[in-house]
C-alpha cells in the first residue's frame, strides 16, 4: 500500500509499505481521511528527534483516522461498517498511522450511516477532550479558562459552554483563534500576546477569578501559567503533550501556595480509549455539539506534506485540516 | 398592603397586611410576578392541615418571586434594581412571609438583567433548583438519566441534563401533555406510567442495567421506591420530592442495599447558599443557554390567584407553570 512516513525533521516521504494483517479481534480499515493533531506536529514532525527514531512507522505521525472496514476478524464490527479507528499498540507490526491506505486495529468507534466521514472524524479530537473535561466535574458552579484555542482548546471551550459553565474564557496568542473561540461559545477572550493575562482575567471575571484552568497550550510553560491564573483550591486540567527535550521548570511554591489540584489527562492512554470518542459520536448524532465546525482546510493526498507545514506554522488561519487519504489510490507518485 | 393568605384548605383570601419592615442588609421588593410551585399546592394549599396552621402568614404559600427594589438597606442592591428574592423570616410578622403580596423584604437577592419581563425571569427560580440538583450528579455526558415526574421541576431537570449532554434521557409521568413537553425539551424516550410497564421499558432501553441517575420529582411518597427499581447497581437517585410528614415512605431497604444506590436529597431552600444556583441559572438564561420561561403555560392576574392555585393542584388545562402578575 501507499503511505507517507516521517524520515527526518519535517520530512514526509512517500513509500510502499506492506499491507497490514489483522490479528484476532482486529479489522482492516480502508482509510478515507485523516487529520493533523498538534501532537503530531510539535512532538514528532517539528522537533529534531533522536536519530534512531527515524523513520517513523509508515502512516505516522497521524492518529485521527476514519474509513470503512474491508476485512474483519471481530464479530462486533462487520465488513462495510464505517468507523473512526485508533492506532492499536497491540498490532503485530506496530500501531501504524493514518497516512496510509490501510490500517489494522481493534480500537474502533462505530459511525452512523449518514453524514460525511470527515465531519464524523472530528469527534476523535473532541471526544478526547470530553474525557478530560469530565475530570473537572460539574460545570455550572465554575468559571473556566482555557489556555490555547487550537482544535483541542476550542473543543474544551465548546464543551464548557454546553455543560453550563458560568463563564468560559479563551486565551491564545492568535486573534483568529480567539475570534473562533467567541463564535463557538467563549464568553470572553484574552490575547496573551498583547494583554497581561492575570490582570485581564481578573477584569473579565469581576475579580472572581477562575475555578478551572485547562492547559491546552502545548507550551512547556503552560502549566506554570495555569498555576498563576487559577483560584485558590482550583483545578488545573493538563492536556498538553510536551517534547522530552523541552521539559518545563515547575513553579512549585506558587502551586503549593494555591493548593491547586493538577489533573493530567490523556484518553489515549486510558483503559478505555474509544469510550469518550464513541460518546462524542453519539452526542453529535443527536445534535448536542458538532465538532466539524473546527474544519478550516482540506488537503489532497499529494499535498499532505504542505498540510503538516501549515499546521506546524499556524498559517492561513488553520484550525483543523482534513487529509484526503482515499486519494492515495489515484495518485501516481510513489517513492 | 394588599395580600392573599391561606385561611383554610384550598382557600386563599384577600387581606390587608402591614407593609413589611426592611432590616439592615435587606431590600424591599415591589413584587411584580410570582409563580406557583408544586410544594405550595400539595403540601400547603391542597391538604387539610391541622387547625392551628391557619391562617398562613400574608403572602403564603408562594416563594417564587420577582420584582423591583424600592427601598434598600443593602449597598450591593440599589433601588431600581430588578431581582428574584427568596422569602426570609420577618420579625414583625413572627414568621416567614410570601409572594402573594405587594411587597416583601429579604436579604436573599438574585439580581436580574434590565431587559425582559420579570414573569419570564422568575422561572429561573425553580429552574435554578435543577442546576443545584445537577451538581449532585456530577458530570453528565457519560450517564443515562430518568426523570420521574415531568412537572415544572422534572421538566427543568430534563432540559438541563439534556443540554449538558446526557447520554440518554427518559421522561416518566402520568399525563401525556407533560410527556409531550418532555420530548420537546430533550427527552429521548417518554413513558406513561399509567399505561406502560415502566420497569420493563427501562430495562429494554438500558440493556437490562437500569439507568445511571434517576431524578425523583414526583411529589409522591413512593417515588423513591420506584426510583430504586429503575436505577442501576451503584447508581444515583436525586430526591426532589417534598413529601408531607403525614405520608411516611416505607423504604425498600433491601433493594437499596443490594444495588448499593447513592441517594442524594436536594432542596435548594436548605442549601448553604440557596441564592447561588438561581443566580447561575439567571446567568445561563442571559447568555441563551436555556430559557425556562418556555415552561409557562398560563399568565394570570391578581384576581385569578385562587383559580390559578386550583388549576395547579388539579393539573387541569395542560398547566405546567403559571406566571401571576401582582397588579
Amino acid at each position: 500500500m501507499k503511505a507517507y512516513q516521517l524520515t527526518g525533521q519535517r520530512r514526509l516521504d512517500l513509500v510502499d509499505a506492506p499491507d497490514p494483517t489483522p490479528a484476532d479481534g482486529q479489522v482492516v480499515v480502508k482509510i478515507e481521511c485523516g487529520s493533523v493533531c498538534g501532537s503530531d506536529t510539535h512532538v514528532r514532525y517539528q522537533p529534531v528527534l533522536p536519530e534512531e527514531q527515524y523513520p517513523l512507522a509508515p502512516g505516522a505521525p497521524c492518529h485521527e483516522i476514519a474509513g470503512t472496514i474491508v476485512e474483519s476478524r471481530n464479530p462486533d464490527h462487520p465488513v462495510g461498517e464505517r468507523v473512526i479507528v485508533l492506532p492499536d499498540p497491540s498490532s503485530a507490526g506496530g500501531p501504524g498511522g493514518g497516512l496510509a491506505e490501510y490500517i489494522a486495529s481493534g480500537l474502533l468507534i462505530r459511525l452512523p450511516e449518514h453524514g460525511s466521514t470527515e465531519e464524523w472524524l472530528m469527534c476523535q479530537p473532541t471526544g478526547t477532550v470530553l474525557y478530560s473535561a469530565r475530570r473537572w466535574g460539574q460545570s455550572t458552579d465554575k468559571r473556566i479558562a482555557v489556555i490555547g484555542q487550537g482544535a483541542i482548546g476550542l473543543s474544551f471551550t465548546m464543551i464548557a459552554e454546553r455543560t453550563g459553565a458560568k463563564q468560559v474564557i479563551g486565551i491564545d496568542l492568535l486573534d483568529y483563534r480567539l475570534d473562533k473561540a467567541r463564535e463557538l461559545g467563549a464568553t470572553d477572550t484574552i490575547n496573551a500576546d498583547r494583554e497581561n493575562v492575570v490582570e485581564a482575567l481578573a477584569e473579565v471575571t469581576n475579580g472572581e477569578g477562575v475555578d478551572v484552568v485547562v492547559d491546552a497550550s502545548a507550551d512547556p510553560d503552560g502549566l506554570n501559567q495555569a498555576v498563576s491564573l487559577v483560584n485558590m483550591y482550583g483545578t488545573i486540567i493538563g492536556f498538553s503533550q510536551i517534547p522530552r527535550d523541552q521539559l518545563p521548570t515547575f513553579r512549585h511554591p506558587d502551586w503549593m501556595m494555591k493548593e491547586a489540584r493538577i489533573i493530567a489527562t490523556g484518553s489515549s492512554l486510558s483503559q478505555t480509549p474509544t469510550e469518550s470518542i464513541q460518546t462524542m459520536v453519539d452526542l453529535r448524532d443527536r445534535g448536542w455539539l458538532d465538532p466539524s465546525v473546527l474544519i478550516t482546510h482540506h488537503s489532497a493526498w499529494d499535498d499532505i506534506p504542505d498540510a503538516y507545514e501549515m499546521y506546524a506554522g499556524y498559517t492561513d488561519g488553520v484550525i483543523k485540516n482534513v487529509l484526503d487519504i482515499s486519494g492515495a489510490a489515484g495518485s501516481g507518485a510513489t517513492a | 398592603m394588599k395580600a392573599y393568605q391561606l385561611t383554610g384548605p384550598q382557600t386563599l383570601e384577600q387581606v390587608t397586611a402591614p407593609d413589611p419592615e426592611t432590616l439592615d442588609g435587606q431590600v424591599l421588593l415591589k413584587i411584580e410576578h410570582v409563580s406557583i410551585c408544586g410544594s405550595d399546592t400539595h403540601l400547603n394549599f391542597h391538604p387539610t392541615l391541622p387547625e392551628e396552621r391557619y391562617p398562613f402568614a400574608p403572602g403564603l404559600p408562594c416563594h417564587e418571586i420577582a420584582g423591583t427594589i424600592v427601598e434598600s438597606k443593602n449597598p450591593d442592591h440599589p433601588v431600581g434594581q430588578r431581582a428574584i428574592m427568596l422569602p426570609t423570616f420577618s420579625p414583625g410578622v413572627g414568621m416567614t412571609t410570601g409572594g402573594l403580596a405587594e411587597y416583601m423584604a429579604s436579604e436573599k437577592v438574585i439580581p436580574l438583567p434590565d431587559y425582559g419581563d420579570t414573569a419570564d425571569w422568575v422561572m429561573c427560580q425553580p429552574a435554578g433548583t435543577a442546576i443545584q440538583a445537577s451538581r449532585e450528579w456530577g458530570t453528565t455526558d457519560e450517564k443515562t438519566f430518568l426523570v420521574l415526574g415531568q412537572g415544572a421541576i422534572g421538566l427543568s431537570t430534563t432540559a438541563v441534563a439534556s443540554r449538558m449532554g446526557a447520554r440518554m434521557m427518559i421522561g416518566v409521568d402520568l399525563d401525556d401533555y407533560r410527556l409531550e413537553k418532555a420530548s420537546r425539551l430533550g427527552a429521548d424516550a417518554t413513558l406513561n406510567a399509567d399505561r406502560d410497564d415502566v420497569l420493563e421499558a427501562v430495562m429494554d432501553l438500558t440493556e437490562g442495567k437500569g439507568v445511571d441517575v434517576v431524578v425523583e420529582a414526583t411529589g409522591d411518597p413512593d417515588g423513591i421506591n420506584v426510583a430504586l427499581q429503575l436505577v442501576r447497581n451503584r447508581g444515583t437517585i436525586i430526591g426532589f420530592s417534598l413529601v408531607s410528614a403525614d405520608e411516611p415512605t416505607i423504604l425498600r431497604h433491601q433493594e437499596w442495599m443490594r444495588k448499593e444506590v447513592r441517594i442524594l436529597p436536594t432542596n435548594a431552600a436548605g442549601a448553604i447558599d440557596p441564592v447561588a444556583p438561581i443566580r447561575d441559572m439567571v446567568g445561563l438564561r442571559d447568555r441563551g443557554w436555556w430559557d425556562p420561561a418556555e415552561l409557562i403555560t398560563h399568565r394570570v392576574g391578581w384576581d385569578q390567584v385562587q383559580d390559578a392555585y386550583e388549576m395547579y393542584a388539579d393539573r387541569s388545562d395542560g398547566v405546567i407553570k403559571i406566571a401571576i402578575a401582582i397588579d
